[in-house]
């Protein structure tokens, strides 16, 4: 797997995440500690690095601090070369709404809106046309690892395949917009969609093996379903960095297939891809494996 | 089962109240001279239409929503009939300071706008299921 | 940087749709919470518009009272000081009279500067479905009370057999006012003034013994003939400078031995008496709108701050997502705001379908003069409701947001994990 980090570790111009000497001191009961210490690390574009641990080790401190949800005791955190500690709550917020899609370990699924809105919801934060414009751009550099419905679903519910790699898998990649409104209108059985976000988000659902459920509500939801619903709003506005809290926490075997083939293939189409886990299942998919303890990031053997 | 209750229940209730506070409270004026005034038959009507109103809520129970909002329209009908018969149909005593106006036309005003209201509100909300249905 | 910049332009139509919808579906969402504080702001917009409203009625009653009464003192028959003062307020109509030899002898006293008579008769019911009118015969040559505030809507001269008609005396279409099966004519009508004079018809005192006559034909007589061209209810009396009305009194009774048993009116007390009870009402109805308000804004500030550990996590979903701070403060103030707004338009609709249309029953119920104010004041007290509506609303959820404002507020998600 290592042979595929292509850039070389002193190319910092390539790196999506620069974290430089992260620390985060809490107290408790009076007493200074650590939660996260001093901590090194780089993920390039298409890299999905795997932090593993036990729970109080301080991985969500980390990542909560790499989504500028939580700010640093000492250290920096680059995100795509912009130093987050510097950023105004409205530039980080537009930075975590285009460049980061977070998968909660917990469920933050919008109670009082539908499936489809609680997924449309990061593409309507900062409005439509630009955001929309600036993604078509994007799409043709960097096509998208979302297919439309017909050919992916299936395929997954057949099986799928089984390795990281979908170099071989035909029906990828894939262009959303202007292909996907004649093939809908060719099939007729689907209702008819004009709207790109909301296509998008149905693709993603879809993909995700939930999309019958775009019209209900989190509350009924089971937890796996709610845990997809939460990816596939994390993929939304094509991030060019996911991050995962135990993404497969809530999910059965065939479904944790789903959603690591869906982030696995983010990663190939040049995604940065970071997933905190338990699963040791997780840990094949990805390229890095980090431990963490008590605060202290190393390396692992996969 | 909410909006079935809530399509028929005020009109239930202020139907009922329409009927009995000109019979009550609400009374209009006594007979002058022997002659009945005219508040007296507007009393009596609106007993009527306050009848009425309680049938057309009673009946709401047991219907679909499309038929609740045929009987709702109906009973904003009512009201605005209600409203007709002591100010234009019949009338009531012409002093400011007698009984019947300044008890009991404003007990019908504000149990009619009540009817209203709740009926407006009611058609909205079996009109909006009837359309997701 | 620039392209960021764009698209914070851009941040323009869709997400104030979004930020909007999602505030109002917040609060369908949780029925029973936006249930309990529409519910409370109901009662706060409901209490305070019917508190201002009833206290601006009866402030409007009092001014208008207050310059109906340019007399400083009423020399009225025996026994009679009680009717006399309830005619000032709001009293039943009535008929009383000494004569005119006593009322000659009555002005003749020291520190008068005005006197002038009048004659109170109390009708029967004018016709069917009406109620008893109060006949008052005044004296256009001497009047100094009547003319007045009748001269901005009349400045004709009075003439034998014509009517002036308060504001709640019925005219007919003819201009007519049907009193003892005569018909009089009405040569003008008066703006309500919220006192007993709106049911009054004002003749010249000319016209009094026309009316015992009309009177004697169709029913029971109101006085007997003899009195009828003499009888005197009233002599109001403006002091001379320098001179107090109780001192006036003096001077009347020591006229005459007789005039000691005469009945004495303070207008001006009768007016200071009416305000201590106004005020007295007024001042219940403050404290207690005052007090429900209290009770308001805590029971609001209760139900936000238990609503804050559910909203955290929805808040740092939302800050995950990419909302900014503004749009989190932005979703809450339109919530709140929202609440505040249909509550207040709630309370006011409520306490409008109480107080417009019982108006009358309500001044009379009071026995304080009561006159509606004017449209511009009740739409003003309308406005100033809401705003206070949406206030309350805002400064509930504040406490929401002073959390939300403070920058780790999302660490509360990562411990509930």
């Amino acid at each position: 797997m290592d042979s595929s980090n292509f850039a070389a570790e002193d190319d910092r111009g390539t790196a999506l995440v620069e974290i430089i000497d992260l620390t985060r001191s809490f107290s408790r009961r009076g007493v200074p500690f650590d939660a996260v210490s001093h901590v090194n690390l780089t993920i390039k574009p298409g890299e999905f690095v795997a932090i593993v641990g036990r729970s109080g080790n301080g991985k969500s401190t980390l990542i909560n601090m790499i989504a500028g949800l939580v700010r640093p005791s000492s250290g920096s955190v680059r995100i795509d070369g912009r130093d987050i500690s510097a950023l105004r709550d409205r530039e980080l917020s537009l930075l975590r709404n285009s460049t980061i899609g977070f998968v909660t370990q917990s469920q933050t699924l919008l109670a009082n809106l539908t499936v489809m809105d609680n997924v449309t919801l990061p593409a309507m934060l900062f409005g439509v046309s630009t955001e929309e414009q600036g993604r078509s751009h994007k799409i043709g550099q960097q096509p998208s690892a979302v297919a439309p419905y017909d050919s992916s679903t299936r395929q997954v519910a057949a099986g799928g395949t089984t390795a990281s790699g979908t170099i071989d898998d035909p029906y990828m990649p894939d262009v959303i917009a202007p292909i996907r409104v004649e093939k809908q209108t060719a099939d007729t059985v689907q209702k008819k969609q004009n709207n790109p976000i909301e296509d998008r988000a149905r693709t993603l659902l879809e993909r995700l093996g939930v999309g019958e459920l775009a019209e209900s509500h989190p509350r009924e939801l089971s937890g796996g379903e709610m845990k997809r619903v939460s990816i596939a709003r994390s993929l939304m506005n094509n991030p060019k960095l996911v991050i995962a809290d135990e993404p497969t926490g809530d999910l059965d075997q065939a479904s944790t297939d789903i959603v690591m083939r869906l982030l696995r293939e983010q990663a190939n189409n040049g995604t940065a891809v970071l997933v905190v886990t338990h699963d040791p299942d997780v840990l094949t998919w990805a390229d890095k494996v980090y431990r963490m303890d008590a605060g202290a990031l190393s390396m692992a053997s996969v | 089962m909410k909006n079935r209750l809530f399509a028929a229940l005020p009109n239930i209730v202020f139907g009922a109240l329409i009927a009995i506070a000109p019979q009550t409270f609400a009374h209009a004026c006594g007979a002058h001279d022997g002659m009945m005034p005219a508040c007296h038959y507007s009393q009596q009507a609106a007993t009527g239409i306050g009848v009425v109103i309680l049938a057309l809520g009673i009946v709401a129970l047991f219907v679909n929503p499309q038929v609740r909002i045929g009987l709702n329209i109906a009973a904003v009908a009512n009201t605005l009939l209600l409203f007709a018969i002591p100010t234009v149909l019949i009338g009531i005593c012409k002093g400011a300071m007698m009984h019947c106006r300044m008890v009991m036309l404003p007990t019908l005003i504000v149990l009619g706008v009540l009817v209203i209201v709740f009926a407006a509100a009611a058609i909205w909300m079996d009109a909006r299921c009837a359309r997701r249905a | 940087m620039t392209d960021h910049a764009t698209v914070y332009d851009s941040v323009q139509h869709s997400q104030r749709r979004i930020l909007r919808t999602l505030a109002a579906r917040n609060l369908v969402g949780r029925p029973m919470r936006t249930g309990a504080l529409l519910a409370v702001v109901t009662i706060l917009a409901l209490a305070f518009f019917g508190g201002t409203m009833l206290t601006m009625n009866l402030n409007t009653g009092m001014a208008s009272m207050e310059r109906r009464l340019g007399a400083d003192l009423m020399v009225v028959p025996q026994n009679t000081a009680q009717k006399a003062e309830a005619l000032l307020t709001d009293g039943n109509p009535s008929t009383f009279y000494f004569t005119k030899d006593i009322a000659d002898e009555v002005k003749k006293a020291d520190g008068i500067d005005q006197a002038s008579e009048q004659t109170y008769i109390a009708s029967l019911a004018a016709e069917c479905c009406a109620e008893k009118l109060q006949i008052i015969g005044y004296d256009p040559s001497t009047d100094f009370v009547i003319e007045p505030w009748v001269a901005s809507q009349f400045d004709g001269t009075l003439e034998d057999g014509q009517m002036i008609a308060g504001a709640n005396v019925n005219v007919s279409a003819d201009g007519t006012v049907e009193l003892y099966g005569h018909k009089w004519p009405v040569v003008a009508q008066l703006a309500s003034t919220g006192t007993s004079l709106d049911n009054s018809v004002f003749i010249n005192l000319d016209t009094v013994p026309q009316m015992v006559e009309a009177s004697a034909k169709v029913a029971k007589r109101v006085m007997p003939a003899e009195y009828a061209d003499k009888a005197v209810s009233t002599v109001l009396i403006k002091v001379s400078e320098g001179y107090g009305a109780e001192t006036v009194a003096e001077n009347i009774k020591r006229l005459d031995s007789r005039f000691s048993d005469l009945g004495y009116v303070y207008p001006g007390g009768v007016t200071a008496t009416t305000k201590t009870a106004l005020n007295a009402l007024v001042a219940y109805l403050t404290v207690f709108v005052a007090a429900i308000w209290v009770m308001g804004v805590i029971v609001l500030l209760a139900v936000f701050a238990a609503s804050v550990n559910e909203r955290k996590r929805e808040f740092a979903s939302l800050r995950i997502l990419g909302a900014t701070r503004g749009m989190l403060a932005g979703i809450l103030l339109r919530e709140s705001a929202l609440i505040g707004l249909i509550g207040g338009a709630f309370g006011v609709g409520l306490a409008s379908l109480a107080i417009f249309p019982f108006s009358a029953l309500i001044g009379k119920q009071l026995q304080l003069p009561y006159l509606q104010a004017s449209v511009p004041t009740v739409l003003a007290i309308m406005a100033v409701t809401l705003v206070c509506s949406v206030a309350i609303g805002v400064a509930g959820s504040l406490a929401v947001l002073v959390r939300i404002g403070r920058p780790e507020a999302y660490l509360t998600l990562r411990e509930g994990e």
